[in-house]
């Protein structure tokens, strides 16, 4: 903008001189890069590089624990052929659907609390004090909770409520989702915290104000406007469960094996890495359908209108 | 300077009262101290005759941290210890064209042919290692193939043990062949540690075919993985690991293991339960670790040294009994508690050894046998009922 008066013209700085001079970037934009920088020059170099390696890799072949370069599909083929693959995978889907969408739906109302109706971080806190006690110190202690000698066991038992332990609680399905919800749970609360602490109170007062209800508030203001911390609580949940096998090898039983533990054997055991590597780029490829899907189901749902509501 | 009889100090004639020390010369005698100190470090200490560095990976209990301590601080050698928690680790720290520079590390027994195909193996000059010798060493483990071939030694056997039957006997009677594990009252109280190696030359057993593994034709491993369904039917959870079996043991989970270490008994003890082994009559699955030069080796004549003495009496008698494992030195049995010289028969080794084989690893690649890729996927297939 240019401000006349009796002496010279004085051009103002800001957007309107990028206008007047769009190759000139100011220092706004520029300490925004400087600041990008370090996480990004890590990420390019700690996962974008590997990554584009592993995918490499992953048409390659492998004999004796060292790999051979090609450009064959055959890992992919091999892969795509067993029934092991999928039946882990399946799996593995499960373990990932049911962490994620409990977590979320759990996180939801904890989340609604902690932003609109206390000042006080508290609950926040006492959330996040389980990752004070390592993974698998968690995934021990549910082991004891719901073994067959267990505490929930011996305390049925103990009132008399059963006779004979709940076999169903450890090494079952049960038991691999309940210990999953319980690791990730801080992550999706804080998502979800985050995402909702940008929708200003003043768009739901608004909303009341116009005569709609708790529920109408929720569909119709809440999550549209919050649809991206959603989508990003229940895919990081999503993806760390299917991904995960300790957990599933060490609660899941029998009938546990995951398409982690199956990738994992391929690297550790076998040496096997551009069969693994491709496995794994497989199931990169299924988690970004699952994202895919879950972003339809949002839109068809209008839940997802695709609008930035704030800055 | 004040005379003698002035002083006080009698025969040195010196007045210390008088005595000035100047700042240069303080500094000058400083510098002298100071120089003399740091020169005197690289004079080699009169305890330590060689010194020397030393990179092992190996499993934990046998790189002879404690049992060798005091050793390493009479010579002044270091060494650094890594462990590994399988063969595995070992493997691909060696494969590939840029491996580890390790100077002694192990295999278990059927990496020979294994690590010999991939190249990973120095010669060992045994002249060096005067404890391993036809006195020192039970026929079995001295210059056996699985140890030396083309007339030269590649392997040093160190210790060895067995893998079988571990059961909880307040709640089965002892199985005295793995048939006994079908019975109906273990359904869902066994249970398999996740150690396929462990395992496969058992498998290969129960379907009769204990005689030909590690070399099994497409239809005899299918036959064995058939047979052993019944098994998997009995089970409700695979053990993560040995150690996971003891907790599982423990915890009352499961009330036998397939094939669990010869120390689960001794574990489960010290959390207050017992159980006990037992070796059935097809015989049980027997592992024995080896040490050897890798090709990235730096300081050979060290490593050679610390084998020999890994191998002394006292030395290997330590180390089993940290393991709950057997020795390969005959010196080191009458230094063995009677618990462990009674698990492993020392007093029968000829038909222990009849019954209970030293089994090889199955073959990286062949067009006539089931290769050791092809028993990792059907291990994993198996335990995912796939």
């Amino acid at each position: 903008m240019t401000v006349l008066n009796n002496s010279e013209p004085i051009t103002l700085e800001g957007k309107d001189s990028k206008a007047a001079n769009p190759s000139k970037i100011d220092k706004k934009t520029l300490s925004g890069y400087w600041l990008a920088s370090p996480p990004l020059f890590f990420l390019l170099v700690f996962f974008l590089v590997p990554s584009v390696l592993l995918l490499v890799a992953s048409f390659w072949t492998a004999k004796t624990f060292s790999m051979e370069p090609a450009a064959t599909l055959a890992n992919y083929a091999r892969a795509l052929s067993a029934s092991g693959f999928y039946e882990s995978l399946w799996i593995a889907l499960q373990n990932g659907f049911w962490t994620a969408l409990l977590s979320t739906v759990i996180s939801a109302p904890v989340a609604y609390y902690i932003v609109y109706r206390t000042r006080s971080n508290a609950v926040l806190y006492l959330a996040l004090i389980s990752w004070f006690s390592s993974y698998l110190v968690r995934v021990y202690a549910w082991r004891s909770i719901l073994g067959t000698n267990g505490v929930i066991n011996s305390t049925l038992q103990h009132f008399g409520l059963i006779d004979q332990p709940l076999e169903w609680l450890v090494f079952s399905k049960f038991s691999v989702v309940l210990t999953l919800v319980h690791i990730m749970l801080p992550f999706t609360l804080l998502l979800l915290v985050s995402g909702l602490r940008d929708i200003k109170r003043d768009y739901l007062e608004a909303a009341a104000d116009l005569g709609a209800g708790g529920a109408t508030i929720l569909w119709r203001v809440i999550m549209p406007m919050a649809h991206k911390s959603i989508v990003s609580s229940f895919m990081f949940t999503f993806v760390l469960a299917a991904s995960d096998y300790v957990t599933p090898q060490m609660l899941g039983g029998r009938d546990a094996m995951t398409t982690g533990l199956v990738i994992a054997n391929q690297f550790r055991s076998v040496g096997n890495w551009p069969l693994g590597a491709a496995m794994a780029y497989l199931l990169l490829i299924v988690f970004m359908l699952v994202y895919a899907l879950l972003l339809g189901v949002l839109r068809a749902a209008n839940l997802a209108p695709g609008k930035r509501y704030h800055d | 300077m004040k005379k003698e009889n002035e002083t006080g100090y009698g025969l040195t004639g010196i007045d210390l009262e008088s005595l000035s020390l100047k700042r240069r010369t303080f500094l000058l005698g400083a510098a002298a101290s100071a120089a003399g100190l740091y020169i005197g470090s690289f004079a080699p200490s009169v305890f330590a005759a060689t010194g020397g560095h030393l990179e092992i990976l190996g499993w934990e209990g046998e790189t002879g941290e404690a049992e060798l301590a005091d050793w390493r601080k009479q010579r002044g050698i270091t060494v650094h210890s890594s462990y590994a928690s399988n063969q595995d680790d070992i493997t691909a720290r060696l494969a590939g064209t840029d491996p580890v520079q390790l100077d002694l590390t192990m295999y278990a027994l059927g990496y020979e042919k294994i690590y010999k195909e991939m190249g990973l193996l120095k010669a060992i000059d045994t002249s060096k290692i005067p404890n391993y010798s036809a006195d020192n060493t039970l026929p079995l483990f001295y210059k056996g193939s699985r140890w030396y071939w083309d007339g030269k030694q590649w392997g040093i056997p160190l210790l060895w043990g067995m893998n079988t039957i571990v059961y909880n006997p307040k709640k089965v009677s002892k199985p005295t062949e793995y048939k006994d594990l079908l019975d109906p009252k273990l359904k869902g109280r066994l249970t398999f540690v996740d150690d396929g190696t462990s395992n496969w030359s058992l498998i290969a057993t129960i379907g009769g075919y204990g005689d030909k593994y590690p070399n099994l034709t497409h239809a005899e491993f299918k036959d064995c993985f058939e047979k052993l369904k019944p098994y998997r039917d009995q089970c409700r959870v695979f053990a993560a690991s040995s150690g996971d079996a003891v907790s599982l043991l423990v915890s009352g989970e499961v009330d036998a293991v397939f094939s669990a270490s010869a120390n689960t008994p001794s574990e489960t003890t010290k959390r207050g339960v017992t159980t006990a082994l037992s070796v059935p009559q097809e015989g049980a699955a027997l592992w024995c670790d080896a040490l050897f030069i890798p090709k990235t080796a730096k300081d050979i004549p060290l490593a050679l040294d610390f084998i020999n003495k890994t191998l002394e009496a006292e030395t290997q008698a330590k180390m089993a009994t940290t393991m709950f494992s057997a020795v390969v030195n005959p010196k080191a049995i009458p230094l063995l508690s009677a618990e462990l010289r009674n698990t492993f028969d020392y007093e029968h080794l000829d038909s222990f050894f009849e019954k209970s084989k030293l089994y090889g690893q199955p073959p990286l690649s062949s067009d006539s046998y089931v290769t050791y890729a092809e028993w990792i996927d059907q291990w994993a297939n198996f335990k995912g009922s796939f």
